[in-house]
Parts: C-alpha cells; sequence; structure tokens
C-alpha cells in the first residue's frame, strides 16, 4: 500500500542520528525558549530559524517543527507555574493550572498537559497523513486564480477569526501584504520600497520583522510595568497521575484533540480559539461546573490537548495548499522559500522525504517531549526562578544576534530596531501583529498569482467568477466578511474573546 | 467640534491612512501597465488604495465608537531597546563581538529601573559568555571578537 510504503520512508528519514539529535536539539531549545515570558512560539520560531536554515530542508523541518511542539509546552509550563501565559492558547491554562499549582497540585497539572498534549498530538498526525495527501491532489488542480482566492480566503479567515477589530485586522493583512512585497519585482527586475538601498533589495528580511514585532515590541511593553512586580512561582510537587485522574481527564482529552483537530485547520489562531472552545465545552459539560477556575484539572487536560491538535492540524492547509493557518506556519512557508522549494501542493509530490519525514517527526517529538520534559521540568523550574528583569536583555541580544546572523549584515540589526518601534506601536494602537505577518509571507505569492491570473484571463476580471473553485473560495471569503457585519455575530465574537 | 470618541483607532486610522499615501507615492512612480499586463507599480497601487480605504473607516468608526483612552508610551523603554539595538549593528563589525554584545547589553540594563550595578554587571558578563558559548563556538558565528 502507497501509504505504507510512503510511512517507511518517513521514519527511514526521521529515524537517523542526525535528525533525531536535531529533532531533540529543536524540542529542548524550543522548550527552553518558550518558557522565557514574552517570547511565544512565532517569535521563538524566528529566533531560532537562522540555526536551522543551513541545515538540509528535512533537517530543517525537523528541527522546526520541534522547536514549535517545545515552544508550546514550554508555554504551557509558565502557565501552570507563572500563571504567565506564554502565548494566547496557554490562556486558559494559566487560569486553572495556576490554581492547581496554588493548592501543590502543579505536578499533577504539568503531568496533565504533557499527558493531553502527547495524546492529541498522535491523533493528528494521523489526521495529518490522512487528509493532506488527497488535500494536495485536489488543490494540484488549481491554477493561478485558484492559488490567488485560497491566499484571500485564509487571511480573511484568520481576520475574521481572530480577536479584535476587523477593520484593522485587515488593514494590517494589507499593510503586510505591502511592505511585503518590498524588494525587486519578479517579472521586472524593478526596485519597490527600497529607498534607494541595495540592502533592501531582497525585501525586509522577515527574521528581524518577526523577531521585532513579536519579541522585541513586547519587551518593550513589559518595561511599562514598574511596579515590583515579583513572579511568584509555585513549587513543584508530585509528578504523578493517579488513576482516578487520568479517568478524570481521559474525555476531556478526547474532544479537546477533537476540537483542535478541526479548529487548526481554519486560518486565525486556531490553536488558541481551541483552547478557549474546550475551556467553555469542559464548564459546560462538568458535572460540577463551580470547580472551574479554582484549580479543574479537566480545564487544564482539554484545552492543552486542544491546543497541541490544533497547532500539529495546522500544518495541513501549510503542507498541502501551502497557505499559512498562522504565524508559525507563514515562517514556515517563508523557510520553505529559503530553502527553494516552492510553497504548495507540488510539495508533496517533489519533495515526498521532506512531508513524510516531518510526518514522522511530529510523532517522535510529540514522544521526545514526553519524555524530555517531565524529567526536566525540575530543572525548567530553577530557570524560572529568575526574575523576568534579567531575562528581557537576554531576548534582546538574541534577536540582534539572530538578526545579524541571517546574512552577517548589521542592516538586518537596523531593521529589527524599526520594527521593534513599529510593533511596540503597533501594541499601543491595539492593531493585531498575527495578520500583519500572514499578509507579509503572502504579499510576494499572491501578487504572482494575481497577475498570473489576469495574463491568462488577458486582463478579465470575471475569471475569479467563471471559475468554480475560484469563485466558490472567494465566496467563502466574502461571506466570513459579511457575518462580521451581523451584529448578532459581533456580539458572539466579542464575547468569546473577552473570556 | 467633533469629538475623537476612540483615541487609539483615531491614531491606528491615522497611520494606516497616511501610509497608505506613502505607498500610493511609492507605487506611482513605479510603471502600472495594464490589467493584463500588470506592472510593478499595480498591484503595490491597489493595495494602497484598500489600505487607504479601511484607514478612513477606522477614522471614521473612531469618531462615533466609544473606545478606552490611549495608555502611557513607555518612551524610555522604546528609545533605549532601540539604541541598544542600534548599537549592536553600529558596534560589531566595527569594534567586534565581545564590545557589542557588551555595551548592547548594557544599554538594555539601562532600560530597566530595577537593576542594581552587581547584578549588572554579573548579567553582562553572564550573556558574554552564553552567547559566545552558544553562536561562536557553537554555531560557528563567522565574527571578530575583538576589532574589524
Amino acid at each position: 500500500m502507497e501509504l505504507l510504503d510512503n510511512l517507511r520512508l518517513g521514519f527511514s528519514v526521521a529515524l537517523t542520528l542526525q535528525n533525531l539529535s536535531y529533532c531533540f536539539i529543536g524540542t529542548l531549545l524550543g522548550t527552553f525558549i518558550g518558557m522565557l515570558p514574552g517570547l511565544g512560539p512565532a517569535a521563538t520560531v524566528a529566533l531560532l530559524i537562522p540555526l536551522t536554515v543551513t541545515l538540509p530542508p528535512v533537517s530543517c523541518f525537523i528541527m522546526l517543527a520541534g522547536i514549535y511542539y517545545g515552544a508550546q509546552y514550554g508555554g504551557s509550563t509558565t502557565a501552570i507555574l507563572l500563571k504567565i501565559p506564554g502565548e494566547t492558547s496557554s490562556v486558559v491554562t494559566a487560569i486553572d493550572g495556576y490554581e492547581m499549582a496554588k493548592q501543590g497540585l502543579s505536578g499533577k497539572a504539568l503531568a496533565t498537559a504533557a499527558v493531553g498534549s502527547f495524546f492529541a498530538g498522535t491523533m493528528t498526525v494521523f489526521l495529518l497523513v490522512f487528509f493532506s495527501p488527497p488535500l494536495a491532489k485536489f488543490a494540484l488542480k488549481f491554477g493561478a486564480a485558484e492559488y490567488f482566492s485560497v491566499m484571500v480566503m485564509g487571511l480573511i479567515a484568520a481576520v475574521t477569526l481572530s480577536s479584535g477589530s476587523v477593520i484593522k485586522a485587515l488593514a494590517m493583512v494589507v499593510l503586510g501584504l505591502s511592505l511585503g512585497l518590498a524588494g525587486q519585482d519578479i517579472y521586472y527586475g524593478e526596485y519597490r520600497l527600497t529607498f534607494g538601498l541595495a540592502d533592501l533589495a531582497d525585501g525586509f528580511d522577515f527574521v528581524a520583522v518577526t523577531m521585532g514585532v513579536f519579541g522585541v515590541a513586547e519587551v518593550i511593553r513589559y518595561l511599562e510595568e514598574k511596579s515590583g512586580q515579583s513572579m511568584v512561582i509555585e513549587k513543584l510537587k508530585g509528578l504523578w497521575l493517579t488513576k482516578k485522574d487520568l479517568k478524570q481527564i481521559a474525555w476531556p482529552i478526547l474532544r479537546g484533540t477533537g476540537i483542535g483537530a478541526i479548529l487548526g485547520v481554519l486560518p486565525g489562531g486556531g490553536a488558541a480559539v481551541a483552547s478557549f472552545a474546550s475551556y467553555s465545552i469542559e464548564k459546560g459539560v462538568a458535572s460540577d461546573p463551580s470547580r472551574f477556575g479554582k484549580g479543574a484539572i479537566e480545564a487544564v487536560a482539554g484545552p492543552e490537548s486542544a491546543n497541541n491538535a490544533g497547532a500539529q492540524t495546522s500544518f495541513i492547509p501549510m503542507l498541502s495548499l501551502g497557505i499559512p493557518a498562522n504565524p508559525v506556519m507563514a515562517l514556515m512557508i517563508a523557510v520553505l522559500i529559503i530553502q527553494g522549494i516552492t510553497p504548495g501542493p507540488q510539495v508533496m509530490i517533489k519533495q515526498p522525504t521532506l512531508f513524510w519525514g516531518l510526518v514522522a517527526s511530529m510523532w517522535i517529538g510529540n514522544l521526545m517531549l514526553v519524555i524530555l520534559n517531565l524529567p526536566l521540568i525540575g530543572l525548567w523550574t530553577r530557570l524560572l526562578m529568575v526574575p523576568y528583569h534579567c531575562l528581557f536583555p537576554a531576548i534582546i541580544i538574541f534577536a540582534c544576534i539572530g538578526s545579524f546572523n541571517v546574512s552577517n549584515n548589521p542592516f538586518d540589526v537596523y531593521m529589527l530596531a524599526v520594527f521593534g518601534m513599529i510593533g511596540y506601536i503597533f501594541i499601543k494602537l491595539e492593531c493585531e501583529p498575527a495578520p500583519f505577518l500572514l499578509g507579509f509571507v503572502l504579499g510576494p505569492m499572491m501578487e504572482d498569482h494575481f497577475r498570473r491570473a489576469l495574463l491568462i484571463s488577458n486582463g478579465n476580471f470575471m475569471i475569479f467568477v467563471t471559475r468554480p473553485i475560484a469563485a466558490g473560495l472567494l465566496l467563502v471569503a466574502a461571506l466570513a466578511l459579511l457575518a462580521m457585519l451581523i451584529p448578532t455575530i459581533r456580539r458572539v465574537r466579542k464575547e468569546a474573546f473577552k473570556e | 467640534m467633533i469629538r475623537i470618541r476612540d483615541p487609539k483607532n483615531f491614531m491606528a486610522g491615522l497611520l494606516f491612512t497616511g501610509l497608505a499615501i506613502v505607498l500610493a507615492f511609492n507605487a506611482l512612480l513605479l510603471p502600472l501597465g495594464t490589467v493584463s499586463q500588470m506592472g510593478p507599480g499595480y498591484f503595490p497601487l491597489v493595495l494602497a488604495v484598500i489600505l487607504g480605504g479601511l484607514g478612513l473607516a477606522v477614522i471614521i468608526d473612531s469618531l462615533r465608537f466609544e473606545g478606552g483612552p490611549l495608555s502611557g508610551f513607555e518612551w524610555r523603554g522604546f528609545l533605549l531597546i532601540t539604541v541598544a539595538i542600534v548599537t549592536f549593528g553600529a558596534t560589531i563589525n566595527r569594534f567586534g563581538f565581545i564590545p557589542a554584545v557588551v555595551i548592547s547589553v548594557g544599554i538594555c540594563i539601562l532600560a530597566s529601573t530595577r537593576f542594581r550595578p552587581v547584578t549588572a554587571i554579573a548579567l553582562i558578563a553572564f550573556l558574554l559568555v552564553f552567547c559566545w558559548v552558544v553562536f561562536i563556538w557553537g554555531l560557528g558565528l563567522p565574527v571578530r571578537l575583538f576589532g574589524r
């Protein structure tokens, strides 16, 4: 059977000593840096990208995937032990997980998070294996018009599913698209937005942009708090789960995995939305909802599984269609481009080792996280005892060296500074950075498809209407936008994000 | 006198509209081409126009709907972190890795009011060693420790 052959190929690649060590280093680094408050998975991945791009494609992505999962798990750990969510999807974990820690049950909370995430990770790898190939095959029929439409739909979906003002998020997408176009025009070689600088001939370096907008900006925001904010770290106790615990968390984990798997595929903060949804659902079906908010183990199990499931299924649209479901996937797409691989359905056909090796290593990575993190939690907690005001200079200097490392060019460091400033202004004005990054990465590709579609149709815009798939995708995008205007839906959305 | 009900959104809208104008201006300098044979300026111009439209919509919304006030702008952190990063870029090739790290971390430390001299020096030393281990020894970053 073709599937078994592919899996065998995947595992043979993933189980080489080299790739196993890259997977290990990735998960280790990801967990370590993901634990630093203020550096979410996107900033973590961006920071570590310069380490990976020199590697061959398969190893590079294996390491990046490991970093991603590690960062997710690191974020959960700080959420439970410090009540500081590493990123949006850990917010709910921070609520009940921290309460559990206060009651001396931190070990249970962490173990629950680990088990839930591992289960979700394993299950969703199957989904990846079963759904990506057919999806990619379907997408092979895509022409330029379809690619353009799918990107439009992806971006609009990302906007509608993210929190905050829809119009501002749309503006951020368009701004991202505009800045993403900086550099040389592929067709004509004209320089755009380079302001006459040779260093900008390839556009703004996306590592500098991402680290600036996500990392540096957050550091500046942190510096706003002048009060002597001492982090209360709860002591780590008892990393065991009793049979009773396991029975309690079994269903939440299953439900969470399901929710996360579905929502993770949808562009726009799938993992975060999934964890919130899981929390609501668990609270709804619980026999004693009053426990929620006070340390209910289900409130950690469900959202953590949803979180991890969502993070993994977000690979599906990236690998099979080339559209990013969240900023981390956008970064992965950017790395594909750097590695000389055109994102899209052909990736699976032209680079089967990459796809199947990645799939196999996802499962291995999940396993590594469970084995690695549970024993090492003690070590991590000691790290967290370092007061944050000592950590932020580390973040800045890593970002500086990281940006410099990309092409050994100080200019990229200056860009880091510029986008750090821009990012902070975004934060102050409540403009979402995630849609900006998605637009930034997709900009050049969208333009390319748009141009080609109109070249083929000889300037006739009707091509987007007459071709059924393209028309369908654009219709979905339009409906999603219109739905945002309906007052009831606006209210529901506001409430959902207020939680 | 029109009351600005939502200062944050008002400024955001201004930012978007302003940037849209700059982007449109840049796009118009380039050949636009025709719809079927788009020039380098075409798509950027379309995007700039859409951005401008959205910016105006945000401004209008800010005049109609209430929003929270602008919270304080962290000028000290903003300026010092920027200076720290820029200094790193300026120093690394001219004076080498060690001076660049030491000076930049030092400036970062100034951005926070919570450092005592002993902790500051300890942190600089630690980060210097740590970065050396990770980036130069571990990853072989091709850069001089001292000097150009």
